[in-house]
């Protein structure tokens, strides 16, 4: 394993000596080119992988730097002419070595001959001898920037500090890369930062904050053929703790407001913070995490996250905020992570109420066939309010050959609505028509706890012992409970041309119902290693066993009122009581082959193959009030699994991975498809059980392919996965239409379902000098066929969906920044001759934003939306338009105002298609439109509270 | 029975340690001085081994080299690989598909043959220098009390050979143990049997057997000095190198290291390192754990001296007249070898790997030659160089993926 590391080191560094350069700054008068080498003369050798770096004598301006090559030469070119620079080696265990010189304009080349560099007296080897830090520097596996190396505006974070080093790209997603090479893991300190959301260290901690950067190889996990790639931030001795956060509040047009606040705190054991946020322009968050991501500072660079979602539906309101807390009881003060060393509690609690008030229309064409089309349209009006408060706790512990977590969480929620519809369908054959108008109060509430413990050991060679110790074995056990209610009063209205069909309903639906769930996982793996000594095993054996125990219990009260009524008399066909159990139980034995082939320095290829014969025993029962929905089945399956993986390191070339698995799955039916409960008051769509209802049983196979270049500045980087699925016995609805539009619904086995699934993404970045492009694009397609039935005849239907982007990303320094992108979705469903329904949404955007370090920011996203749906005439076109100007001040900018305009046309539109077999919808809501809004921010900011 | 055992057991000869003439040697690796090729070596010839489908592998496990031939183990196949002195690939003995592997092999070249076993020691197998087997002998296994079930002996004579043994705690009422079972040097004939022993390990040290850490690839303890009848002998963890002969050991030289670079001096005896002596040299990065490959060429000592950490200083030849000590990885590639690499920076480079007719051999991979030759035709300095035909054809025809290049340096003698 050693060797790979090194050699994937050495490639690391060969990509950065290597005979380029990466300029810090171009200068309009670098043309000068330098060159020399490093020795030890001391000792008599050249020094390789040593840190040159050119400073300008005036102001110590860095202006290029790079590693010594295999022969101790460094070759400069575009090094400014005709003045003073001076040029400063340094390596691990030495003195620096500094030499000053000027680049003649005429000749424009200096050959600084030979650099001697002194080697520390090894009784001192913890002294620093007090220079500039080199920019770069190989310390023994691990590569380090150094922080102050670095110029940046005294506001900058890591981010902005990550996009000057050579080879590393931050991705838009926050996925940081290094010459190519994906960072498993960005830690600070040695640890996850809040959770370990890249954007939350990128954005918050200031450049002037960190000492050093590393990126190593994480070599704690032996057995991984490809070892992760980590990145390290090590805070400066006196800015190992610190608060930041922010508090902004801002007032816009059309009673809009936004409020947030956030407090965070660190130290090399705790971490702490506090958000809040409050605001009606659809600035919403489910977890704290999030929350805290709107709340980042940012540095000198562009702040254009955490706009309005234009795309919900309806008025909101949001009010949400937590607090998160972890402490880590390691005592290891090593800033390099040890694995095994994990002592980790971590809780988090969140409390959001969010309202919503939602005027919808929408618009559907079913078809039926012989028997004409429906024209159906509805408006309705909703206003809810969902609350919900949850917390949660975590331990992990790790040992070096065993670990055990535990959780446990709690959640609470109330939800309240008020919902009417008014309801039109039109039968475009027999003119019939048909009109509802239904209206519903309901409210509910819910409390749940979760929790889960685990424990997981390996079995490893003692080397002092000599032989092997402890099992291979994860044991988890997870429970859940849940207790809650659900009332609701619907009044409905029905009327038709028949009127002989007309109904009205005033019916109160009272729910209670508790629920507990119960899984116990356990893996014995490689089982034949308890009986061998040293020799590697062929085939390896595995078992596995899996169950899963669940109790549900549900009350129903339900009443009817009568026109003139003046209480709800108990409606004995809905009135139920029903419990109802499930028991599944997998049990399985997999064969597992690895292999391996390697020619030292040229490849290593690794292959595992791995066949698991599972079964699976599911037991349903249910005992009901309602006796024809007593149900007591037993099923027994065969549901074997399968998986190949090969893995291929050419080294200095490339990576690539291939997987293929297949695996089996039932799918049972449920109580409500077999034996539902016939609610008439759902006057357009009834549904009717299917005791017959049979298992349907799928097979997957899935392929997944993975490449990434190694080395070189500007790598690629790409994967693909392919899937194919075949449902035997598909659960397919058969639906019967009335004249009058309404239909009965019933699930059946139908035919065989087939789909098929491919989804990809490449990319690839470019960095010149300051600037970065980054190009990202994904493609996806799905496509599946099988059977419906509509008025008893049956259809052979294919839906086909596509859906491809591109993302390109432009960036200056942190200055200027500019994107463009492209999003294309469409979905094309076909059934036999009934019907044909097609929509796409395409929408393209273009960004541009620039900041003026401490000062002013600019920042403008424009969204041209498309959207066609079979269901209309005509292409809906809208444009959503967005625009930031604001001023960062105070010494640290820690106060910001701003100004923004949104949807600046005043064309914001919600269009949402849907379609099935056979109908296609469209519809349309209320959504947050045209507003401008002033924000004030403060963000107070402390790092290193012992001074 | 009873009495033919005794009598073998008896005219077993036990050979004593002679310490007369310890000689000790103060090395201080981070002191270790560079230099350019030519002022070290008076030779440096690169001989590229040729790739073909057959004779492909990975690198250089062990080496020896007879008049004709270098024989070649590489762990990544499981072949022992014969290539001409001009690197043509000459025959290959493969390991049985599905049984155990070639894990090791002797040469015998009085005789012209190479012995190994692939089936687990119940068989050696002898082969002549085309490859062609010309028998096999059954051993008698591991319950032979006078007999070596080892393929990693040297043959001083046609039928007499040097073999080690390893530290292990088995008692004489052993089911496996041998009448030579607490000494690390034996001497066998050409059937497997020990005819005399030496160089006992005291009881302290009995447990180190499952706690030594091989420092990489062709790690040698036991290594010819460069004439047919004298060895080095490298104890484990203690720094000290032994000379052996067909009838004598000497305890020859002592080498000290300073305090950072050192182990405790009790670490092989001291029972608080009891199963934990991989533990503490994983911790203690810069101790040198391990002293191998010893060669002799002239005044010149050549060994490696391994760390758990990263160093440029393990290589290393201290001059026994002088006292001066190079690194061998500070030398710098010059004109005299075409600017190409002699070492490589990585864990797989086995150092010096044999030491035969006044020449050391090593070898490094076409992936670090092939990297020398892009950055050479980048490099305005070395852009006119001359290879030699042989490597002129060699970067012609080849590729970074080719077999190694076994490198023959001849070192001069006044450094």
């Amino acid at each position: 394993m050693k060797i790979k590391f090194k050699l994937i080191l050495a490639f690391m560094v060969i990509a950065l000596a290597g005979n380029a350069a990466f300029a810090q700054k171009k200068d309009s008068i670098g043309t000068g080119a330098v060159t020399g080498i490093l020795r030890d003369s001391v000792h008599n050798y050249i020094m390789q992988s040593a840190t040159m770096a050119i400073y300008k004598v005036a102001g110590n301006e860095l202006v290029n730097y790079q590693l010594t090559n295999n022969f101790g030469r460094y070759q400069f070119k575009q090094v400014p002419v005709g003045i003073p620079l001076r040029v400063i080696a340094t390596h691990v265990g030495y003195i620096s070595a500094k030499k000053d010189f000027i680049i003649s304009p005429k000749t424009k080349t200096i050959d600084l001959k030979v650099l001697n560099i002194d080697r520390i007296d090894l009784s001192l080897k913890e002294v620093t001898i007090a220079a500039a830090a080199p920019p770069m520097q190989m310390h023994g596996d691990t590569l380090e920037f150094n922080a102050s190396a670095f110029k940046l505006d005294t506001n900058a974070v890591v981010e902005d500090l990550l996009r000057k080093l050579p080879g590393v790209t931050v991705w838009a997603d926050g996925v940081i890369t290094v010459n190519g090479r994906k960072i498993s893991r960005l830690l600070v300190e040695g640890k996850d930062f809040f959770g370990g959301d890249n954007k939350i260290a990128l954005q918050n901690i200031p450049k002037n904050a960190v000492q050093k950067i590393q990126v190593y190889q994480n070599r704690d996990d032996k057995n991984n053929i490809a070892p992760p790639t980590e990145m390290n931030i090590v805070l400066k001795k006196n800015r190992k703790d610190g608060f930041f956060g922010k508090f902004g509040v801002g007032l816009g047009t059309q009673k809009h407001y936004a409020g947030d606040g956030m407090i965070t705190y660190y130290s090399p054991k705790t971490q702490a913070n506090i958000v809040g946020a409050y605001n009606n322009v659809n600035k919403s968050a489910n977890d704290v995490n999030t929350l805290m991501g709107f709340n980042s500072f940012k540095g000198e660079g562009i702040n254009n996250d955490y706009h309005s979602d234009f795309t919900r539906q309806g008025q909101n309101v949001f009010k949400g905020g937590g607090f998160t807390a972890s402490h880590d009881f390691s005592s290891d003060a090593d800033t390099r992570p040890a694995y095994y060393k994990t002592n980790l509690l971590k809780g988090e609690f969140f409390l959001n109420d969010a309202s919503n008030n939602t005027i919808a229309d929408s618009r559907t064409k079913v078809s039926l066939g012989a028997n004409g089309n429906l024209d159906q349209t509805s408006h309705g009006t909703s206003v809810g309010d969902n609350f919900s408060d949850r917390g949660s706790a975590n331990y992990d512990k790790r040992f070096e050959h065993y670990s055990i977590s535990s959780s446990f969480n709690f959640n609470d929620s109330r939800n309240n609505s008020l919902n009417t519809q008014d309801q039109a369908s039109v039968n475009d054959l027999t003119s019939q028509k048909t009109h509802n108008l239904a209206q519903q109060t309901a409210s509910s509430s819910q409390t749940s706890a979760k929790g889960y413990a685990s424990l997981s050991t390996n079995r490893f060679f003692d080397n002092g012992k000599h032989k092997y110790k402890s099992l291979n074995m994860d044991l988890n056990y997870a429970f859940s409970l849940e207790d809650g209610t659900r009332n609701s009063k619907n009044i409905t209205d029905f009327t038709a041309t028949d009127a002989t069909q007309n109904k009205y309903f005033n019916r109160q639906y009272l729910t209670d119902f508790n629920s507990n769930t119960h899984t116990i996982n356990a893996t014995f793996r490689d089982i034949g290693s308890y009986f061998r000594k040293f020799s590697q095993p062929i085939i390896t054996m595995d078992f596995k066993n899996s169950l899963d125990i669940r109790d549900y219990h549900e009350d129903n009260n339900v009443g009817d009122l009568a026109a003139a009524g003046a209480s709800y008399t108990p409606n004995a066909g809905l009135t139920n009581i029903s419990h109802y159990k499930t028991i599944d139980e997998k049990p399985s034995i997999s064969f597992n082959k690895n292999h391996y082939k390697g020619l030292d320095n040229r490849f290593y290829k690794s292959w595992s193959a791995s066949v698991s014969a599972q079964g699976q025993v599911y037991m349903q029962r249910n005992s009901a009030l309602q006796s024809f929905q007593n149900l007591d089945r037993t099923y027994h399956y065969f549901i074997p699994t399968a998986s190949f993986s090969f893995y291929n390191d050419q080294y200095g070339d490339y990576t690539s991975q291939y997987s293929l698995n297949y695996n089996t799955t039932v799918h049972f039916p449920t109580v409500s498809q077999l034996t539902p409960l016939n609610d008439n008051a759902n006057v357009y769509s009834i549904s009717l059980g299917n005791p017959n209802l049979q298992p349907a049983y799928e097979h997957n196979l899935n392929f997944y392919y993975n490449y990434y270049q190694q080395g070189g500045k500007n790598a690629i980087n790409g994967n693909a996965s392919i899937s194919a699925s075949l449902v035997k016995r598909n659960m397919t609805d058969s639906t019967n239409y009335d004249a009058l539009g309404r239909y009965i619904r019933t699930v059946i086995n139908l035919g065989d379902r087939k789909s098929i699934n491919y989804n990809g993404s490449i990319h690839k970045s470019y960095k010149i000098k300051e600037q970065q492009f980054n190009i990202t694009g994904n493609s996806g397609l799905n496509y599946s066929d099988y059977l419906t039935s509509v008025n008893g005849q049956t259809y052979q239907t294919h839906t086909t969906g596509v859906s491809a982007s591109y993302v390109l990303l432009y960036n200056y320094q942190s200055l200027w920044s500019a994107g463009a992108g492209e999003y294309f979705s469409g979905n094309k469903t076909n059934q036999g001759r009934l019907s044909q329904s097609t929509y796409y949404n395409w929408t393209t955007n273009f960004g541009f934003a620039f900041a003026f370090p401490k000062s002013i920011f600019f920042n403008t996203r424009v969204n041209f939306n498309n959207s066609k749906s079979s269901a209309v005439a005509n292409n809906v076109y809208y444009t959503i338009w967005n625009a930031d100007v604001g001023y960062r001040f105070l010494k640290g900018a820690e106060a910001e105002i701003k100004l923004s305009a949104l949807d600046i046309l005043h064309q914001n539109r919600s269009i949402y298609n849907y379609a099935n077999s056979n109908s296609i919808t469209t519809s349309t809501a209320n959504v947050l439109q045209q507003y401008f809004m002033l924000t004030l921010a403060y963000y107070p900011r402390k790092f290193g509270l012992k001074k | 029975m009873l009495i033919i055992t005794a009598t073998s057991v008896l005219a077993q000869k036990v050979i004593k340690v002679d310490s007369s003439h310890v000689m000790t040697l103060r090395v201080d690796p981070s002191n270790a001085s560079g230099g350019n090729v030519s002022d070290v070596f008076a030779e440096v010839n690169y001989i590229p081994l040729e790739t073909t489908d057959e004779s492909l592998f990975g690198s250089i496990g062990k080496l020896e080299v007879t008049d004709d031939y270098f024989i070649i183990l590489d762990h990544n196949t499981h072949c022992i690989l014969i290539f001409t002195k001009t690197g043509k690939f000459h025959a290959k003995i493969k390991s049985t598909e599905g049984k155990n592997m070639i894990y090791d092999f002797a040469i015998n070249k009085f005789t012209k043959q190479i012995t190994f076993s692939r089936d687990g020691y119940k068989n050696m197998t002898t082969c002549d220098y085309d490859g062609k087997v010309i028998k096999t002998t059954k051993l008698g296994g591991e319950t032979a009390k006078d007999e070596i079930n080892s393929d990693n002996l040297i043959y001083f004579a046609p039928d007499k050979a040097i073999g080690t043994y390893y530290y292990n705690e088995m008692d004489s009422t052993d089911k496996y143990y041998k009448t030579f079972s607490k000494s690390l040097i034996l001497y066998a004939d050409n059937k497997h049997k020990v005819y005399a022993h030496g160089l006992p390990f005291k009881k302290a040290e009995s447990k180190l057997g499952n706690e030594i850490l091989y420092a990489g690839n062709s790690t040698q303890n036991i290594t010819n000095a460069g004439i047919d009848t004298v060895f080095f002998y490298s104890k484990a963890y203690n720094y000290s190198i032994f000379t052996i002969t067909p009838n004598t050991i000497k305890y020859a030289y002592q080498l000290i290291f300073p305090l950072y670079a050192s182990l405790p001096i009790d670490f092989s005896v001291n029972p608080i390192y009891k199963e934990k002596r991989i533990e503490y040299i994983e911790k203690h990065r810069d101790a040198i754990f391990s002293l191998t490959n010893v060669f002799q060429s002239g005044d010149n000592l050549f060994f490696k001296a391994s760390i758990y950490g990263t160093t440029k200083e393990d290589n290393l030849i201290y001059n026994l007249k002088s006292g001066n000590l190079i690194a061998y990885k500070h030398i710098q590639p010059d004109e005299k070898s075409f600017y190409l690499p002699i070492s490589e920076d990585n864990w797989n480079f086995a150092g010096m790997l044999t030491n035969t007719g006044g020449y050391l051999y090593t070898a490094v991979s076409s992936l670090a030659t092939f990297t020398a030759y892009e950055q050479n035709k980048d490099n305005k300095d070395v852009r006119n160089l001359h290879y030699n035909p042989v490597l002129t054809q060699y970067f012609k025809k080849g590729n970074r993926k080719d077999n190694p290049c076994i490198i023959q340096l001849k070192l001069k003698n006044d450094l």
